[in-house]
C-alpha cells in the first residue's frame, strides 16, 4: 500500500524534471515568447496581430539561421565555437552583392560561389582547430579579423556597391499565401536539420563526437576530420545567410553580420544547447532566436533606449539560464527548487 | 665534462620548456622586427610613449589571464572597461577630494562587478562563455545610460600623473611592474595555488578541501582590480568617456592571453606570458603601421599574424 502512495509523488516529480530536461527546453521558449508577445500588444496595439507575428519570425530567420551554423558547431564539443558567423555573414553579403549586381541570372552563380567560399573559410577554421588544436574561441576569433579585413580590402580596392536582385528580394522579403517566404525556407531547413540530426549516421556522428570523443573513435568516426567538416558547413551556412540577409536588406553594408554574432550564441544556449557539447536539439534553437528577437521587439515598443535595451537584454538571458540553461550547469542539474535556491544563497546545508 | 654538459642541456632543455620561454622568443622576434622598421624604437621618448599605449592591454590581460589560470573566462571586461571609464569621467572634477573618492567608488564598482561575474559563475553555475556575454551588455547598457554620448570630464592631473616619468620609467611602467609583483606574492600564498589548482582540476580540488566556489570568486575580484587599473590607465590618456571604447579590450585580452602561453580551460600558463602576449599583440598593430601596410590590409594582417604566432606555439609544444 505505502507504495502506491508514494509512486505518484515520484512520478511527477520526475516526469517535472523529465519535462523540464526534454520537450521543456524546446516548448519553453516559445510560452515565453508567446507571453512577451502580449506584453508587448499592452504597450503598443497590433503588437499581436498575425502580420505583426509573422514579421518577427521574418526578422527571427536570419538568427535562427546563424544559430544553426553556430549549433552544429557547439554540438561537435571539445569547447567548439564559431566566432566568425557574424563576419562570414557580411562577407556573404559584399561578395553576394557584388556578384549579383542586382541581375536574377547572377543569383545562382552567387550562391554558389558564396557557398563555397563559407566552406573554404570554415574549413580553415576546422583545420586549425583540430589538426593545430588552437582553441576554437581564438581561432574563430581570429579567423572573424580576417575575413573583415578582406571585406575591406575588397570594398576599398573595388569600391563595389552591387546590390540584391527582383528574385533574391522576393526570397527574403517576398510573401506567399499570407506567411513570409523566409518562413517556408526557415521550415524546411528545420526539417531537413531534425532529420539529418537525428536520423542520418552523421547526425549520430556529431552527438556522439560532442559528447564522448573516445567512444566515437572507437566507432570508426574520424573525429578531426568530421570537426573539420563541421566548421566549414557551419561557414557555409553563415555565408548563405548573409546572401539572403542582403535579399532582405536590398545592399550590402560592411558590418551586417557582427551584431549576430553573440546572439547567434545566446539562442543555441537559451535553445538549451549544451555549451559542453553533445547535447541539444535545434527546435529549442528555433524559440531562442524568436525569443530573442521578440524580446527586442518588446523593448523597442516601449520606446527604451540603447541603454535600457542593453541592460534588460542581458538580465534576460541570465534569468533564462537560470531557468532553464540547467543542462549545461555542472552538477548534471538538479531542478531549480525552493532546496536548491536556499544551498545556494548558503542558507541551507 | 661529460656530466656537465649533461647538466647544461637539462637545463637548456628545462628553459625551453618553460611556459614563458614561447611568448618571451614571441616578444623578441616582435620587437626586432619594429627594431628594423622604426629604428628610432629604443629612443626614450618613443619608450615612453609606447609604454604608455601599451599598459591598458598589459593590464587586462594580465586580469583576463588570472580568470582563466582559475577555469573560466570574462568577456565582460571590455564593457567593463568602459563602465569604470564612464563612472570616472562622470564624477571626476578639479578638487582633488572629490576626485579621489571618484577612483574609490570607481574601484568599489569594479570589484562588485567582478564578484557579481565570480557568483554567477561559480555559485550560480552558468557557463561562463555566455553568461558574463550577458553582463557584458548590462555594463554596456549602464555605460550608455550614464554617458549617452562620448564626454565629461578628467581633471589634467589624471593625465600629468600618468606621464610622468623619470627616464624611461613611466608611472605606467610602475604601475605594470608593482601589479606583477603584488600577483607574484599572491601566486606563491595559499589563494594562488589554489587558483591553479581549481582551474587544472575543480573536481580534484574539491576533494582535497578546497573551497572551488570562493577560489573563482577570488580569481574574478583579483581580474577585476586589473581591470579597474587598465581603465584607469585608459582614462587618464583619453581624458574623457565612452561607453563603447572597452569593447575591443574583451576578445584582443582573450587573445593575448592564448598568445601568451595561458592554457583556455585553465590551470597551466603565467600571468607574465599573458603580459608578453599583451604586448606582442601591440607590436604587431605598431609593425603593421611603420611596414608601410595599407590601412585596408591591418585588419587581415593582423588576424593571420595571431593565428601564425598560435600555430608556432601549437606545433612547438608538440614536440
Amino acid at each position: 500500500m505505502g507504495e502506491v502512495i508514494s509512486n505518484p509523488v515520484i512520478r511527477e516529480r520526475k516526469t517535472f524534471t523529465e519535462f523540464l530536461s526534454g520537450s521543456g527546453r524546446i516548448i519553453l521558449p516559445f510560452i515565453l515568447a508567446l507571453v512577451l508577445i502580449f506584453v508587448g500588444e499592452i504597450f503598443s496595439k497590433g503588437f499581436s496581430s498575425a502580420k505583426h507575428v509573422l514579421m518577427l519570425f521574418k526578422v527571427a530567420s536570419f538568427l535562427g539561421f546563424l544559430g544553426l551554423a553556430q549549433t552544429i558547431v557547439i554540438l561537435s564539443g571539445n569547447g567548439g565555437i564559431d566566432l566568425s558567423v557574424g563576419a562570414l555573414a557580411s562577407i556573404g553579403t559584399v561578395f553576394g552583392a557584388a556578384i549579383i549586381r542586382g541581375n536574377d541570372n547572377n543569383l545562382l552563380l552567387a550562391f554558389v560561389i558564396v557557398a563555397l567560399l563559407g566552406l573554404a573559410f570554415g574549413c580553415i577554421n576546422g583545420i586549425m582547430i583540430s589538426y593545430f588544436q588552437i582553441p576554437a574561441l581564438i581561432m574563430t576569433l581570429a579567423m572573424a579579423s580576417v575575413v573583415n579585413g578582406i571585406i575591406y580590402i575588397f570594398s576599398a580596392g573595388l569600391q563595389i556597391s552591387g546590390s540584391a536582385s527582383p528574385l533574391l528580394e522576393t526570397l527574403s522579403n517576398g510573401v506567399t499565401l499570407g506567411i513570409p517566404n523566409i518562413m517556408y525556407i526557415w521550415i524546411g531547413v528545420t526539417l531537413v536539420v531534425m532529420f539529418i540530426l537525428h536520423f542520418t549516421k552523421t547526425g549520430i556522428s556529431l552527438y556522439g563526437v560532442g559528447s564522448n570523443e573516445k567512444a566515437a573513435i572507437l566507432k570508426g568516426v574520424n573525429v578531426k576530420w568530421f570537426r573539420v567538416w563541421v566548421y566549414g558547413i557551419s561557414g557555409a551556412i553563415s555565408t548563405v545567410t548573409g546572401l539572403l540577409l542582403l535579399g532582405y536588406i536590398g545592399t550590402a553594408f560592411l558590418d551586417i553580420g557582427s551584431r549576430y554574432m553573440l546572439p547567434s550564441i545566446a539562442a543555441a544556449t537559451i535553445g538549451g544547447v549544451s555549451i559542453k557539447g553533445g547535447s541539444g536539439n535545434y527546435l529549442g534553437v528555433v524559440g531562442g532566436a524568436f525569443v530573442l528577437t521578440v524580446i527586442s521587439a518588446v523593448l523597442i515598443a516601449l520606446q527604451m533606449g540603447e541603454a535600457g535595451r542593453q541592460i534588460v537584454f542581458g538580465g534576460v538571458i541570465l534569468v533564462l539560464l537560470v531557468i532553464y540553461g540547467r543542462e549545461t550547469l555542472e552538477n548534471g542539474g538538479s531542478e531549480l527548487s525552493l532546496e536548491r535556491i536556499l544551498t545556494l544563497f548558503g542558507l541551507k546545508k | 665534462m661529460e656530466g656537465n654538459t649533461g647538466i647544461i642541456k637539462t637545463q637548456m632543455r628545462a628553459f625551453i620548456r618553460h611556459e614563458v620561454f614561447m611568448p618571451t622568443a614571441l616578444l623578441i622576434l616582435m620587437i626586432i622586427i619594429n627594431v628594423i622598421l622604426q629604428p628610432s624604437f629604443f629612443k626614450g621618448r618613443i619608450i615612453r610613449s609606447n609604454l604608455a599605449t601599451f599598459t591598458p592591454m598589459m593590464l587586462v590581460s594580465a586580469g583576463q589571464a588570472i580568470i582563466i589560470l582559475s577555469g573560466k573566462l570574462d568577456l565582460s571586461v571590455g564593457t567593463g572597461i568602459s563602465l569604470i571609464n564612464c563612472i570616472l569621467a562622470d564624477t571626476m572634477s578639479d578638487r582633488l577630494g572629490n576626485s579621489i573618492l571618484a577612483i574609490l567608488l570607481a574601484l568599489t564598482v569594479a570589484v562588485a562587478a567582478g564578484a557579481l561575474n565570480g557568483f554567477i559563475v561559480a555559485y550560480l553555475k552558468l557557463p561562463a562563455l555566455i553568461a558574463t556575454f550577458a553582463t557584458s551588455a548590462v555594463w554596456l547598457g549602464i555605460s550608455l545610460f550614464l554617458r549617452p554620448q562620448p564626454g565629461g570630464y578628467i581633471p589634467i592631473w589624471v593625465n600629468k600623473f600618468y606621464r610622468f616619468h623619470v627616464g624611461i620609467f613611466t608611472t605606467s611602467l610602475f604601475m605594470v611592474v608593482a601589479m606583477m609583483m603584488i600577483w607574484f606574492a599572491v601566486r606563491k600564498r595559499k589563494i594562488g595555488r589554489y587558483i591553479y589548482a581549481v582551474g587544472s582540476d575543480s573536481v580534484s580540488a574539491f576533494e582535497s578541501g578546497i573551497n572551488t566556489k570562493r577560489t573563482i570568486l577570488t580569481a574574478y575580484i583579483f581580474g577585476w582590480i586589473f581591470t579597474f587599473l587598465a581603465s584607469f590607465t585608459i582614462s587618464a590618456q583619453m581624458s574623457s568617456g565612452d561607453a563603447y571604447m572597452g569593447v575591443p579590450f574583451t576578445l584582443n585580452s582573450v587573445a593575448a592571453v592564448v598568445i601568451g602561453g595561458v592554457v583556455l580551460g585553465g590551470g597551466r600558463g603565467s600571468v607574465l606570458g599573458a603580459v608578453f602576449g599583451a604586448v606582442v599583440l601591440s607590436l604587431v598593430v605598431n609593425i603593421i603601421y611603420y611596414a608601410d601596410v595599407p590601412s585596408t590590409f591591418q585588419e587581415f594582417v593582423k588576424g593571420a599574424i595571431i593565428v601564425v604566432a598560435l600555430m608556432l606555439i601549437r606545433v612547438y609544444r608538440r614536440r
